[in-house]
Order: C-alpha cells, then structure tokens, then sequence
C-alpha cells in the first residue's frame, strides 16, 4: 500500500470540502434543466460562472453541424431598397492550404448565430450603424446564411435568414 | 475499510514528485501556448475597440463578469496586459512560486472569458479545469526553482497528494461519459455519418483539400463511417476500460489516436492538446518519475564516466 501523506489536518479537510463542493456544481451543471439542476445550481451557479466550470461537451453531438453560418450586414435605404450587403466580421469562410490557428472570429460568428445571443447581435448592429457614412442607410440588419451540405458533399445555394435588424436614423 | 482511510489513500497518497513535475510543465506550455495564440486577436475582440463591447456582453447573462480587458482605454493597453498574463503562466511553467502562479493562471484565463465567452471553445474550459485542480497540490516539488531553493536551504520538499489526479481522472472520464451520452441520442452517430458531417464543415476543416479529397470519395465515406462508429464505441467503453489496469493501455492508445486524427484533421482549438495532457494522469506516475530522473541523471553519469 501507497505511504499516505501526513498533510496538515485542516488542509485535508479544506480540499475534501473543495471536491465535495465542486462535485455538487458538476452535478447541478449536468442537471441543468432537471429538478436536480433546479435544486443545485441556484447554490452553484454563481461558482461555475465564475470559473467557467460548466459541464457541457456536446463535442459534435448529438449531431455534427450540417451547415456553416456567417453573418453579413444588409445596409437599406429609408424605400428598403438594398444599398449594399458586407460581411459583419469574419465574412463567408473561404479556406486554402494548412489552417494552423484556430479562427477565434468564425467562432464568434458562429455563436452570435445561435438565437439567445441578441444582446451579441445588437451590439454589432450599433456598431455598424455608427460606422456608417452614408446618410441614406435607415436600416441595418444581420442576416444569418447557411449553406447546408448534402451527403455527396455539394454546396447548395445558401438559405438567408434575418436575426437582427437596428434603424440608425 | 472506513471512509477516512479510503480517502487518505484515494486522494492523499503521495504522487511521484518528478511526474507532477512533468505534468506541470506541459500544461505550462499548453497555457502559455494557448494565450499566445489569441494574441492576434487581442485589440479586435478584447480592445476598447473590440467587435463587441464588455458591456454589451455584460448585458447577456446576469452572472458577474470581471476582467481587466474591460480596464483598457487602447488597443495597446489590451496587449500589454495580455503579456502580463504570460507571467503567472510562465513561471508556473518554470516552478517560481508554483501554487500561487497556478491560481493566477487560473485568474487570467477567467478573465479572458468573462471579456469575451463568446469565442472560447471546449479546449479553453478544460485548460481552466486542469489549471484549478493542479492549483491543489505542491506540483512544485521537483524540476522547478522551488525546488532548487529548497534544495539551497536544505528543506524537504512537500510531499505531492494525489487528489489533483483523481479530479483529472474524474474529469476526463466525465468529459467522454458525457458526450457519449449526447451522441447516442443523435441520428448522425447511429447512422455513421457525423464525421462526415464534421470533417465537411469549413469552420473545422485543417486542410481543405485533405478534407475534400476523403469526404468526395466512396472509400473516404466508408472510412469515415468506420470511424464514426469506432469513436462512439471508443468514447462509450472509456469508462469502463479505463478504470482496470489491463483495458486501460489499449483505451488509451486508442484516444491517442482519435485526438491525433482530429488534430490532423479538424481546428478545434486546445481540445486534443488539453484531452491528452489529461491522459498523463492514468499512467504510473512512479513509472513516469523513475524515468524522468534516469533522463536526468544519465547525461550527468555519461560526464562522470
């Protein structure tokens, strides 16, 4: 048998108290959504969220995603009329040769794409409409594009969705 | 055997010195690594001119953010405190006051994702987990400037427990218990499709034209069903097989290939790195340490010889 520590008594108990906590909030944060989720989490979740402990890990599940998403910013004039579209941020994602970096930009357009992220898209909506020149755009809007792709692998034509829209003027 | 004695033994039965040393370090490098790659994107996504602004993420959640991203009045200001934060990681790494720059570690991956959560990836979350957990123990205790202090004042080194172990264990069995859980509940999984899915997507692809070439074949598309089927039953029986001493070479060896094929093929961030850096928990750290000091200690017998 492995010699055990002779560690200080209280320190013992003060890490033991720390793995019986931080086990609870594992559970309260796999619960998420249960009653179990419901009794724990209001202790916890100010702990997780803090540290960023959550235990989530999709990791391609249930589904790999079977499109990709960008947002481009459609610039309308005070008729509708369409005076021009950009890509918000990152643009269409167009690869070549080795990706060694992970593009933390396409990240983010991919999370701003999921619907509880408003308050993301809203404030990129501001920022465009501040950084507007022209004094005939009334109206921005985020549009979501997703190509999906079928089993021969085939890019179809992209499906554009509005999440978002901001009168600047 | 009564619970106080069994967690005496399962959480405070001394580790190697010289593998918590190991293990140190490359997560030293794995953080340092980490936080220099998001240099680039610094002043774009955490500067007082970033995409979006603190308080607009502040305005997402009602958690409490905090963060010294949200201190800074110019781009510059953002990059000079984001090399500040490669201090507390470098000299984790090196071993300069080894507990406490772990828990400033911690601190300065906690602030880039309370600036902005939005772009961190699985990969991140386990660097903070393992950050947290190794923050528990002495890891100090051998190949650092602690230990050579020690060594100066003729002081024994603390003895390692092995409960920042044990949650790593615990952890990466519950990171793969998980998502075995959530892929068995998807069509993709069952169907042997979800690496194609996976590989297809552009926002993951390492190598384009690698990617392409496997997944516009017919033998590339039996591969990847092949594959996905291999890693939901590799991902379903680590558990199991990783909790006796016969299965676990084999469930390890394997993930070692499932994370190298993703790292080859697929840019998912720190995930592989991170998921590996974990797998140095499950071997024999007395093994590991002998090993580390016959490394040491070679070159310097050669020099005697």
């Amino acid at each position: 048998m492995e010699p055990a520590l002779r560690v200080w008594a209280p320190g013992r108990v003060l890490i033991l108290v720390f793995v019986a906590w931080h086990t609870l909030t594992a559970v309260g944060s796999l619960g998420n959504g249960t009653w179990v989720g419901k009794l724990i989490r209001p202790l916890t979740r100010p702990y997780e969220r803090f540290l960023g402990v959550y235990q989530s890990w999709p990791m391609f599940a249930p589904n790999a995603p079977t499109s990709t998403y960008w947002l481009e910013m459609v610039e309308r004039d005070a008729k509708g009329e369409v005076l021009a579209r950009t890509p918000v941020y990152a643009g269409e994602i167009t690869r070549s040769g080795v990706e060694l970096v992970y593009n933390r930009a396409h990240k983010l357009e991919r999370t701003l794409s999921k619907d509880n992220r408003k308050s993301g898209r809203r404030a990129l909506l501001e920022r465009a409409c501040r950084g507007t020149d022209a004094a005939s755009v009334q109206l921005v809007e985020w549009r979501r594009k997703t190509p999906p792709r079928d089993q021969v692998g085939t890019l179809v034509v992209p499906v554009s969705e509005e999440l978002e829209e901001r009168r600047c003027r | 055997m009564s619970v106080t004695s069994w967690s005496r033994r399962f959480f405070f039965a001394s580790v190697d010195p010289h593998a918590a040393a190991v293990m140190r370090i490359s997560l030293g490098l794995l953080l340092v690594g980490s936080h220099l790659l998001l240099w680039p994107d610094v002043a774009t996504l955490m500067g007082p001119d970033a995409a979006i602004g603190f308080d607009a993420v502040q305005g997402w959640s009602r958690d409490w953010r905090a963060t010294w991203y949200a201190w800074v009045d110019h781009g510059w200001q953002a990059h000079l405190l984001h090399a500040l934060g490669l201090v507390p990681m470098v000299l984790f790494t090196v071993g300069w006051g080894t507990q406490t720059m772990a828990w400033l570690s911690l601190l300065v991956q906690v602030f880039v994702h309370h600036r902005m959560p939005w772009i961190q990836h699985g990969g991140d979350r386990l660097l903070r987990l393992w950050t947290l957990y190794m923050a528990l123990v002495p890891c100090g205790a051998a190949l650092s400037l602690d230990a050579r202090r020690r060594a100066k004042g003729h002081r024994l080194p603390p003895p390692v427990s092995r409960v920042a172990h044990r949650l790593i264990q615990a952890q990466l069995c519950l990171v793969y218990a998980v998502t075995a859980w959530e892929k068995l509940k998807g069509r993709q999984w069952m169907d042997g499709t979800a690496l194609y899915y996976a590989i297809a997507s552009p926002h993951f692809q390492r190598i384009p034209a690698l990617s392409e070439a496997v997944i516009q074949n017919g033998i590339g598309q039996a591969l990847l069903a092949l594959g996905t089927w291999m890693t939901l039953a590799w991902e379903v029986l680590f558990v199991p097989l990783v909790l006796f001493r016969k299965t676990r070479p084999v469930v390890l060896v394997l993930g070692v290939a499932v994370h190298a094929g993703i790292f080859l093929l697929m840019t998912v961030g720190s995930f592989s790195p991170a998921s590996l850096w974990a797998y140095l928990s499950f071997v024999d750290d007395r093994a590991l340490g002998a090993r580390v000091r016959g490394w040491l200690q070679g070159p310097v017998a050669e020099t005697a010889n």
